[in-house]
């Protein structure tokens, strides 16, 4: 349940983000197989970067892969069904509404109008819209596909071409109700959306945002008829490169091939069949029996162990998109004093952390800007200079504030945590003299107080998000939604100034370095808000799938990415 | 007996009240905004309201528990706050499952928990008496969760087994498959349940074989068999018809865990989830649900108990 509200938290955080490109080529993505993410396990699946994934992959499978990657559409097999699994379930067929799992089927069901690779600032892949052009900062005019046919079905929708009035009915849609997914890209992030001739689209921004352009790589067009009828929770049909052939909430779903996809002979595959599994052992038990195709197990040390075990299957490794942080409390208490909040950054020990719960070498040091996005990242030097371990310092603080004799905290988390993960913070806490008082909570409360404010010292795992800018607006005054929800209290005039440069930088160079200062200011004013590390990921594949490349991007939510097949 | 019926009735419909009162304030005290659940970190106040608007979470507490008590009386379960899904709709596509799951552990209760509680009287302080006996402190005290993940996973990293796993498969497309699937359930709930009742045949039938008429039925030169199976055990498992309608009601509980170890989509983890995620209108009417089918099974336990001994039916 929970990956659910992480993913909701990054599409709202997506809408900030910037396309950097005015213009691009049109067609879809070459990147590879979605399922990676998508089939088994958490957000954290996703594939990273490219550099990233040579430094840690294998380098023979890297080899394997380039050489897939050559290969034609005629050498290509076809047919057959990708069998994967997920622990979270999800609920509505509805693109506006879905959470979790929807957001693995729902891309390959419905076109959006454009993607972007998540670890990259400047590779477009288009989908309904075959460009944009920008005439001024807020206005963005978009030329759509008129070759995208909506597939045959049951639901009385007519196979016809997907139009512009699809686009403004799904806008209009999310605008209207403030529950959907998209209300607040709809009604905030836009000035104004509407047609903009025949066949173009016109989105104006509400402010000059490099990033709005990207709240679009989230956002499905259904059919006006489906949205019309009210049946989307249960219906679903598009453009996409699938079809839903059987929904059982709960349960499983299965998507079948489109043949009427607009991109041929794409997908090679006949189905791709994702089945819910909320047991780890039942999951795992089911890739060793070969009844899924991907496995994603909970450590290096578990995939290790089947690789040894299991014949026939191969890994991807991949630093993880998600990570683990602190929270404190900055309204009031004993976190108002920026040198508490310091001797807690510096009183961490983010390499004891990856030592004790992933094995040496099975993760990276986070800051502000976590290690995924490597690009945005500040240097090694720089992290130890800024944000290096050293409980000396931090009693020290601890001390000049008034707190040599400890400091006693209370401390929330949700279950499950991991069991090994707690008490190595405790300890390091305690070791500087801060005492952790334990209060697990349920994933719902913990939630409700986490956005509320009500608490003292916070941890938040596993939050995963696919830009570094949403990182960053964890720092900005009123949180990272910019409404009060999930808002330590921190505020600080040079970071909001700082990320706020940012949002209007178009140019990239100059950007990553925005990004480089941002995080330096965040560091100085000692944050309340604090990335602990990045465990890598290890994803278990059949050798039989083929036609991915590890590296190209988490093309798990937001790439249509489906040219991976079946050979046997 | 008669009125002994519609007493019974009457208090059943007390009890379900009690129930659904307590269920409705539980969830409503509870500090979960299940609003803040279905929106996540994209929760704005605005959209808060809007999801409290919508699901009548606005309204005053009595409102809400009458509004939804009488839609249960009229039929209508309500719907999940986040599927939509009509959630009689659902308990109708999810109750075989778990009916199955409970008849096959009833199944398996009874033909573990009787023939041993039964071997473990007639040789008492035997090692056979001693061994059956720590079989059933081994079922009572081994977690069920726990022994599922290895009923899975041994067997899969062993021998290269495993039962189906993912979709729910139907007795009547596939009787083999199902069994797969809901043999291994059905035995680690079964083994679980028949620990409790093979220890209870012991002692109530320890207790039987100290009465007169079986020192009388010895004394006659009865066979041991024919005065244990003839006339002690048939007395002796009076009280254990109490224990099995106990246990089959418990058992619809009890499935929670190995439905969702097995993914067989039972109502079972239909209200874990709904539990989880707080969909209040599902774990209402669901748990009444529950609750009805408990107290009607009790009150049928009950008259069975009557019927088979007539002292209680006299009194």
């Amino acid at each position: 349940m929970a990956d659910s509200y992480w993913n909701r938290f990054q599409r709202r955080q997506m809408s900030r983000r910037r396309m950097l490109a005015a213009t691009g080529g049109a067609g879809v993505g070459l990147a590879g197989l979605t399922l990676v993410g998508c089939g088994d396990d958490d957000d954290d699946d996703e594939a990273a970067p490219e550099e990233t994934a040579e430094e840690t992959g294998d380098d023979t499978e890297d080899d394997d892969e380039e050489a897939e990657a050559t290969e034609t559409p005629d050498d290509v097999p076809t047919g057959g069904t990708i069998r994967a699994s997920t622990d979270v379930g999800f609920d509505s067929l509805d693109p506006h509404a879905t959470v979790a799992g929807g957001l693995v089927v729902l891309p390959r069901v419905y076109n959006r109008l454009l993607t972007r690779a998540p670890a990259t600032t400047d590779e477009i892949n288009y989908d309904l819209a075959t460009a944009f052009e920008q005439p001024d900062d807020v206005t963005y005019v978009f030329s759509l596909r008129d070759d995208v046919v909506i597939a045959a079905n049951s639901f009385g929708v007519p196979e016809r071409p997907m139009n512009v009035d699809d686009i403004v009915a799904s806008l209009d849609r999310n605008k209207a109700d403030a529950v959907l997914n998209g209300h607040n890209f709809a009604n905030v992030d836009h000035a104004s959306f509407g047609p903009a001739g025949p066949n173009e689209y016109q989105a104006v921004s509400s402010k000059v945002n490099a990033f709005f352009v990207d709240g679009y790589q989230f956002f499905h067009f259904p059919p006006i008829e489906l949205i019309e009828a009210g049946t989307l929770q249960q219906e679903a049909v598009g453009g996409g490169p699938f079809v839903v052939e059987d929904f059982q909430e709960g349960q499983n779903v299965r998507i079948v091939r489109n043949p009427t996809y607009y991109v041929q002979p794409l997908p090679y595959v006949d189905a791709i069949e994702l089945t819910i599994i909320p047991d780890r052992a039942a999951r795992r038990t089911a890739f060793v029996d070969n009844q899924v195709d991907l496995y994603t197990p909970e450590n290096t040390e578990e995939a290790d162990q089947l690789l040894d075990q299991v014949q026939g299957i191969n890994r991807r490794r991949e630093v993880s998109q998600a990570t683990t942080n602190v929270t404190l409390q900055v309204r009031e208490g004993p976190f108002t004093d920026e040198r508490v909040r310091r001797a807690i950054l510096i009183g961490l020990n983010r390499q004891d952390f990856i030592n004790r719960l992933e094995g040496e070498g099975n993760g990276e040091l986070d800051t502000i800007v976590w290690s995924y996005f490597a690009n945005y990242r500040l240097p090694d030097d720089e992290i130890e200079e800024l944000q290096g371990y050293n409980p000396d310092e931090a009693r020290s603080l601890l001390e000049a504030a008034g707190h040599g004799d400890g400091l006693s905290v209370e401390f929330i988390y949700p279950t499950p945590v991991s069991d090994e993960f707690v008490p190595v913070l405790l300890q390091q806490m305690a070791d500087i003299g801060v005492e952790l008082r334990e209060t697990p909570l349920d994933f719902a409360t913990w939630l409700s107080r986490y956005q509320n404010g009500e608490f003292e010292f916070l941890l938040s795992p596993n939050l995963s998000y696919a830009n570094p800018i949403s990182h960053l607006a964890f720092h900005q005054t009123d949180g990272p939604s910019e409404n009060g929800n999930f808002w330590s209290g921190f505020s600080n005039p040079d970071v909001d100034a700082a990320i706020d440069a940012i949002e209007a930088e178009l140019n990239i160079e100059a950007q990553q370095e925005l990004f480089f200062e941002a995080q330096r200011t965040i560091l100085e004013a000692a944050p309340a808000y604090i990335p602990l590390f990045s465990a890598y990921t290890n994803t278990l594949i059949y050798d039989y799938i083929k036609g991915y490349r590890q590296g190209e991007a988490p093309a798990v939510i937001w790439l249509t990415e489906f040219e991976f097949y079946i050979d046997r | 007996m008669r009125n002994y019926i519609i007493r019974r009735l009457l208090a059943s419909v007390l009890i379900l009240w009690i129930i659904s009162v307590a269920v409705f304030v539980m969830l409503r005290i509870a500090p979960t905004d299940p609003a803040i659940l279905l929106l996540g970190f994209s929760a704005t106040p605005e959209s808060i309201e809007a999801v409290h608007e919508q699901t009548g979470l606005n309204d005053p507490w009595h409102e809400q528990y009458f509004d939804w008590l009488g839609d249960v009386l009229t039929g209508d379960l309500g719907h999940s706050i986040f599927t939509g899904e009509d959630v009689a709709t659902e308990l109708k596509e999810r109750l075989p499952a778990t009916l199955e799951l409970v008849i096959l552990t009833f199944a398996t209760t009874i033909i573990i928990g009787i023939p041993l509680g039964v071997v473990s009287a007639v040789y008492r302080n035997t090692p056979l008496d001693l061994g059956v006996r720590f079989i059933a402190i081994l079922g009572l005290s081994i977690p069920t969760f726990w022994i599922a993940t290895l009923v899975l996973l041994v067997p899969s990293e062993q021998w290269g087994y495993a039962p189906p796993i993912g979709e729910t498969v139907s007795f009547f497309d596939d009787p083999w498959d199902n069994l797969r699937q809901f043999g291994p359930p059905a035995l680690i709930l079964g083994f679980a349940a028949a620990a409790a009742l093979m220890r209870l045949v012991r002692s109530s039938l320890l207790e039987v074989l100290q009465q007169d008429y079986i020192r009388t039925a010895r004394a006659k030169g009865l066979r041991e068999r024919v005065v244990v199976f003839g006339h002690a055990v048939r007395n002796s498992l009076i009280p254990v018809v109490t224990v099995l309608g106990l246990q089959l009601a418990g058992l619809l509980g009890g499935t929670v865990i190995v439905e969702t170890v097995f993914t067989i989509r039972g109502v079972g983890s239909y209200i874990l989830t709904a539990i989880v995620r707080n969909d209040f209108l599902v774990v209402q009417s669901v748990a009444l649900y529950l609750a009805a089918t408990v107290v009607i099974l009790n009150l049928i336990v009950d008259l069975l108990y009557a019927w088979l001994d007539p002292r209680i039916r006299y009194s």
